[in-house]
């Protein structure tokens, strides 16, 4: 229990508040602002984030390359359908954790020539699961909800859909009940991650020599690993199942676990955001690439109905992009670009972290939620760059006092917001990307002047 | 005291340790030999991360062959290695806490460790630390728990002179104050021998000499392996 209290303590420093509270508003904010069709598919995207998460823990922590977390999760998935039809009176929450430990169970399993296998090797032997349960689930498809051990209707009765829990008739209460159980998944992988079994699978990744060395059972570490995460990829398994009380066999093809992967990569395979931004790219990407290409007649007609093959081509690109350029993923170059704005978000008045938290965390998604989305966009570039402007205005014009920059910031925002107001929200963002543009140009020109504003204000003790 | 029996190591057709016999009191001893005389070798198979084709290890009469090198260093069998590894993605602290956890010891007496090898800052991530620090940060994982036996696989290898003597007087003290049987393999003959009392020689896989280190360096077998000096001349 102390443990566990030292433990908690030592997160709040991290970055799990700040998670936890831009987490909720986004979750808040997102069924006010889009309309049903996106957020039943934001709410699969979410499912996926677990999913997402997994295959970066084992990626990044144990250098495993798990080409069957997708055939795991169809596995979560129907043995969720099959129990739900066997233990009608049980509560769905717990048919998913025995579901999640069901998988955790095949998991293992498939996983136990990790022990032995690595690199290649062993992403071939998982990809080989993944073909055979693709093959398994086509020919036994998923229980419909009658007698037997496929759950399957005899011939001549009709099959029956699993009925759906109250809560999930609205788009809005199953978007809550999928972030919900989500954030609840990423909490237990963030305890293991964090905790003693994180520091062990750090040891093992770095060296499995220096591992064993310092006494840490390098086989049961990894099967730890393999547990918890095929434990939470089963519970999203049969969150797929919810809504619609049934699956099909086509969710869980080898391919898409191929895709998964790749995707992983894209969106950064060492940290939840990086999860986050997988599960969107995953499930978000196809339809949105779809609906933007629909719009563009000269695409259509250049490629035909192929056009929905341009997914591949944007994955291709993508991982092609994070293996060149960005190996932590883009999660990685965000969190990059994060410390940049919080150096160049440094106030006169108070170097206020929080103030840079709030600005990027929780005004986007309030102004989402509470405006309509031309008008959030104007307030959000207002706010961004008079909080921006300060930083640049300073080291450029040092006799002013910080309150008067401060007053210089807000109006050039405001002076922004306006504009996008009258010519609306593009006009805004080009505005807002001039005035960044031309004051960076400014800022160089004046290079030599900043260099020696940066040395008096480390001689003052600030680091700019 | 530490037994080795006819220790057989066959890498294919070459072999690496041919038949060695030693005996390691406690205290500090020296293991040397040129290159490719199987002194890491000798490591490996006493830490488990390879096995003997043939011969017996046992400390007091435990043997020590039928444990894995996890199970090895939980009993108190330790060592480092020629290239640190300590892990960069970790700061100072979870790396002496990473190994706490898993030799049984509390996160008290890693703070104590610490201390005793002379390690501040723990927040610090691995990356920023100097090749001392890590040395010592590495030093300081492998006495955590319970330590009986400590193999340091050349401990001041890529450090200047002036750091390297501070590790001296640390060993002993280490030495000293868990009781320990410390077996110490260098190519610094002068770092072994300020060091060690006593010497084993390996060369070509097999026990040339061992001694205390004023008989062992004027053995001519000795001279002749290691700097190199033909029996004729």
């Amino acid at each position: 229990m102390k443990g566990l209290k030292v433990m908690w303590e030592n997160r709040a420093k991290s970055g799990l508040t700040i998670g936890l509270l831009a987490g909720g508003l986004w979750a808040l904010a997102i069924p006010m602002a889009v309309d049903d069709y996106w957020l039943r598919i934001l709410t699969t995207s979410v499912i996926y984030v677990v999913v997402a998460a997994g295959v970066g823990l084992l990626f990044s922590r144990l250098g495993i390359v798990s080409l069957n977390q997708i055939a795991l999760m169809g596995v979560g998935g129907w043995v969720f359908l099959r129990l739900s039809y066997l233990l009608d009176a049980v509560p769905g929450m717990l048919i998913m954790c025995l579901a999640g430990l069901a998988t955790m169970g095949i998991g293992v399993l498939i996983g136990l020539p990790s022990l032995r296998l690595s690199g290649l090797s062993l992403a071939v032997v998982t990809l080989m699961f993944a073909a055979f349960a693709e093959i398994v689930f086509t020919s036994i498809g998923f229980p419909t909800g009658n007698n037997g051990w496929r759950g399957e209707p005899a011939p001549g009765e009709t099959s029956v859909a699993i009925p759906s829990p109250a809560f999930a008739e609205s788009n809005t209460g199953l978007w809550f009940y999928v972030v919900i159980t989500t954030t609840l998944m990423l909490l237990l992988l963030w305890v293991f991650l964090t905790g003693r079994w994180g520091r062990a699978w750090a040891a093992i990744k770095q060296s499995e020599p220096g591992a064993a060395s310092i006494g840490i059972h390098v086989t049961s570490s990894k099967v730890t690993a393999l547990a918890v995460v095929s434990f939470t990829t089963g519970v999203s398994g049969a969150l797929l199942a919810v809504p619609t009380g049934s699956l099909v066999s086509q969710s869980f093809s080898a391919i898409s676990s191929i895709i998964l992967f790749a995707v992983v990569l894209i969106g950064g395979a060492f940290s939840i955001v990086g999860a986050v931004l997988a599960g969107l790219l995953f499930v978000a990407l196809p339809p949105a690439l779809e609906a933007l290409v629909a719009r563009i007649p000269v695409v259509l007609d250049l490629l035909g109905p192929t056009f929905n093959n341009l997914i591949y081509v944007a994955f291709g690109i993508g991982l092609i992009q994070s293996l060149i350029a960005s190996p932590r993923g883009i999660a990685g170059d965000l969190a990059g670009v994060g410390v940049r704005l919080r150096r160049a978000q440094r106030w006169p008045l108070d170097p206020s972290d929080a103030v840079f938290a709030f600005s990027v965390l929780v005004v986007p998604p309030l102004s989402l939620a509470l405006l309509d989305l031309s008008l959030a966009v104007d307030v959000v570039a207002a706010i961004w760059i008079s909080l921006w402007l300060v930083h640049p205005l300073r080291t450029l014009w040092p006799s002013r006092s910080p309150r008067g920059i401060a007053l210089i910031g807000i109006a050039v925002g405001i002076l922004i917001g306006a504009l996008g107001f009258l010519a609306g929200p593009w006009i805004c963002l080009l505005a807002a990307l001039l005035v960044v543009v031309s004051v960076n140009f400014l800022r160089k020109r004046l290079a030599r002047r900043l260099v020696k504003m940066d040395e008096e204000l480390a001689s003052e003790g600030i680091h700019a | 005291m530490l037994n080795c029996k006819d220790v057989v190591v066959n890498f294919g057709g070459v072999r690496g340790l041919d038949g060695v016999s030693l005996a390691f009191e406690r205290g500090i001893s020296g293991l040397v030999g040129p290159n490719g005389a199987g002194k890491t070798t000798m490591l490996n198979v006493l830490s488990g991360f390879v096995s003997p084709s043939s011969g017996r290890v046992d400390f007091d009469g435990i043997d020590l062959l039928s444990l894995n090198p996890a199970g090895r260093a939980r009993w108190g069998l330790r060592r480092t290695f020629q290239q640190e590894q300590s892990v960069d993605s970790l700061t100072v602290w979870e790396n002496l806490l990473v190994a706490a956890e898993n030799l049984g010891s509390r996160p008290a007496d890693a703070r104590q460790i610490a201390d005793l090898v002379g390690l501040t800052e723990l927040d610090r991530p691995v990356p920023l630390l100097s090749m001392l620090e890590r040395r010592l940060l590495e030093l300081g994982r492998t006495i955590m728990g319970r330590p009986r036996i400590l193999f340091l696989d050349e401990p001041v290898a890529g450090l200047p002179e002036a750091e390297s003597l501070l590790f001296a007087p640390l060993i002993e003290g280490i030495c000293e104050e868990f009781s320990l049987t410390v077996v110490l393999v260098d190519h610094d003959m002068d770092f072994v021998t300020r060091t060690c009392s006593n010497i084993a020689v390996l060369d070509f896989g097999r026990l040339i000499a061992y001694g205390d280190c004023v008989s062992v360096l004027s053995d001519p077998a000795v001279k002749a392996a290691y700097l190199g000096v033909s029996n004729e001349s």
